[in-house]
């Protein structure tokens, strides 16, 4: 089968320094990926290049067929920090996307019923006309999803969504993600830096390796069965064993790999 | 709660007996005659000041009420300073936004900024060749650095989130202009506004005293050559207070903008 979303050859820089050293990865569709590694590894410049916020310097992205180029709805983005617009209410907020997004395609009426039902869905039915400084963050990231969704993206870029969270309103945010994917069965990709997270979510989880010039270290299956529940979770020998896997490759087989990199660079250098 | 109650209560207090000290000594120098003849007592300011406000918008030519010289003072004021933000803000907007033409034009910009609203009252007479045009080009040409320079400046701060946002959603072109860029630099440019309209309401005295048959600058001229100080500062109460009105008016709207603070 051919790749819905194939990365090939991806390189960037910022200035000297080199972030990304060639990246290959592909993420079938329906397939849920998170990119896991330590910060400053490039898993948010990956990200950014797919979403075409970002351009690579060497290789390409293809979706569905076609080469990435620039940004565009076909790819919504939720962002840490919401990316909500603050003197639009939350109805507004995820309005404007759609009105961009559809053009004429859709009538005024189609708008406004899609927009409602995408914030139904992610429980803000009764927020509508509230401003984002009068809801909390759990909330805004909720408008950000509904966004994400009302679109109608090929795939979902999820860059670290519920980093700025309190853990209660973290795990509550997962679940509802899980349930609302598991029924969407949209592509995603997400960038996070929480090991739990990835394993509760993920199809696949995507390791990288330290910067610079990071490259995918390791690709890790999790078959645990969907639909997922926490709590089975963590009674799932599964579950243990790749938190094991994951924690012992972030903590230590990362760091051999640097330290055999370092010293690669030192024998150049000389 | 209670703690700041008792503070704005020392401060009203702090406030009201410095002030009355101060109009109190005044006061007494002047009756004693330690000022000069001319400079009138707090009281006698007083006495001009009721006699003034009773017929405020008396039309009596030779005794024009005050309110006349300041409607013509807000007319001239409200001109010019929209033409300095019709002119301003767009040209500002796009300074901003292109790197080029902003580094072309910053040092005009910034030069002619440093001119005093006298110096351009001559240039301002010769395009014209009207004084209360004169007037007008004066303040417009005056009050409308700041502005340029406060909306420029702000589009730099314009956080590269809602670019990437918009460009990921497809909010582009004239919708991007309109419902990102414009409300997201809104309350920088009130701020302008609030700053242009202060050195308009600044410059006019001066560009009226030159020019200006009618207006709060020509009424504080006139009231020096019939040697009445009691006229020139109760003026410059006038000033002040309407001065004073309309930055409350400003605040009023820019917290109306502050979108953070929406509750």
């Amino acid at each position: 089968m051919k790749a819905f979303l194939s990365i090939d050859g991806v390189h960037k820089s910022y200035g000297k320094n080199q972030v990304l050293g060639g990246v290959y990865l592909n993420v079938n569709y329906g397939e849920f990926v998170s990119l896991i590694g330590h910060s400053g590894c490039g898993k948010s410049t990956l990200l950014r290049i797919v979403a075409g916020i970002e351009k690579a310097d060497k290789g390409n992205i293809l979706l569905d067929g076609s080469e990435i180029t620039e940004p565009g709805p076909d790819r919504a983005v939720v962002f840490q920090d919401y990316g909500l617009f603050p003197w639009f209410t939350v109805y507004e907020n995820v309005y404007h996307a759609v009105d961009s997004a559809f053009g004429k395609s859709l009538d005024k009426t189609q708008k406004k019923d899609l927009v409602i039902n995408y914030l139904s869905l992610v429980g803000l039915e009764h927020h509508i006309n509230k401003y984002p400084s009068q809801i909390s963050g759990g909330m805004k990231q909720r408008v950000a999803i509904a966004r994400a969704l009302a679109v109608n993206p090929k795939m979902l870029l999820l860059d670290e969504p519920f980093g700025a969270l309190d853990a209660l309103t973290r795990n509550t945010l997962q679940d509802e993600l899980l349930k609302i994917w598991e029924n969407h069965k949209k592509t995603v990709l997400m960038v996070t830096h929480d090991i739990d997270e990835a394993i509760y979510l993920s199809d696949r989880i995507v390791i990288m390796s330290n910067g610079p010039s990071a490259k995918i270290f390791e690709i890790v299956n999790i078959s645990i069965k969907r639909p997922r529940n926490r709590k089975d979770l963590l009674n799932h020998s599964e579950y243990r064993e790749l938190k094991g896997h994951l924690l012992y490759t972030l903590q230590e087989r990362l760091k051999k790999q640097e330290a055999h990199m370092t010293e690669k660079v030192n024998i150049t250098g000389m | 709660m209670k703690e700041t109650f008792s503070k704005s209560i020392s401060v009203i207090f702090i406030s009201i007996t410095a002030t009355s000290l101060i109009f109190g000594v005044w006061e007494l120098l002047a009756l004693s005659g330690q000022l000069l003849k001319i400079f009138p007592a707090p009281s006698q300011i007083y006495d001009f000041a009721t006699s003034e406000i009773k017929n405020f918008f008396s039309g009596n030519e030779g005794s024009l009420g005050i309110g006349i010289h300041l409607y013509h003072s807000i007319k001239r004021v409200f001109v010019g300073f929209l033409i300095a933000c019709i002119v301003g803000i767009p040209i500002g907007i796009l300074l901003g936004f292109s790197g080029v033409f902003g580094k072309a034009f910053y040092p005009h910009v910034h030069i002619l900024r440093q001119v005093s609203p006298l110096a351009w009252l001559p240039i301002g007479l010769a395009l014209t060749r009207n004084s209360e045009y004169a007037a007008i080009f004066v303040i417009a040409i005056c009050s409308v650095w700041p502005i340029l320079l406060t909306v420029a400046s702000s589009i730099s701060f314009v956080p590269k989130a809602y670019y990437e946002v918009s460009a990921v959603f497809g909010i582009k072109g004239f919708k991007f202009m309109r419902r990102v860029l414009l409300p997201s630099i809104l309350p920088q440019i009130i701020a302008s506004m609030r700053i242009g309209f202060g050195i308009s309401w600044m410059v006019i005295v001066a560009a009226e005293m030159l020019v200006g048959n009618r207006g709060i600058g020509y009424f504080i001229w006139n009231e020096w050559n019939n040697l009445n100080l009691s006229g020139v500062i109760f003026a410059i109460m006038v000033i002040g207070t309407f001065g004073i009105l309309v930055d409350f008016l400003f605040v009023q709207i820019e917290q109306n903008f502050n979108y953070n603070r929406r509750r």
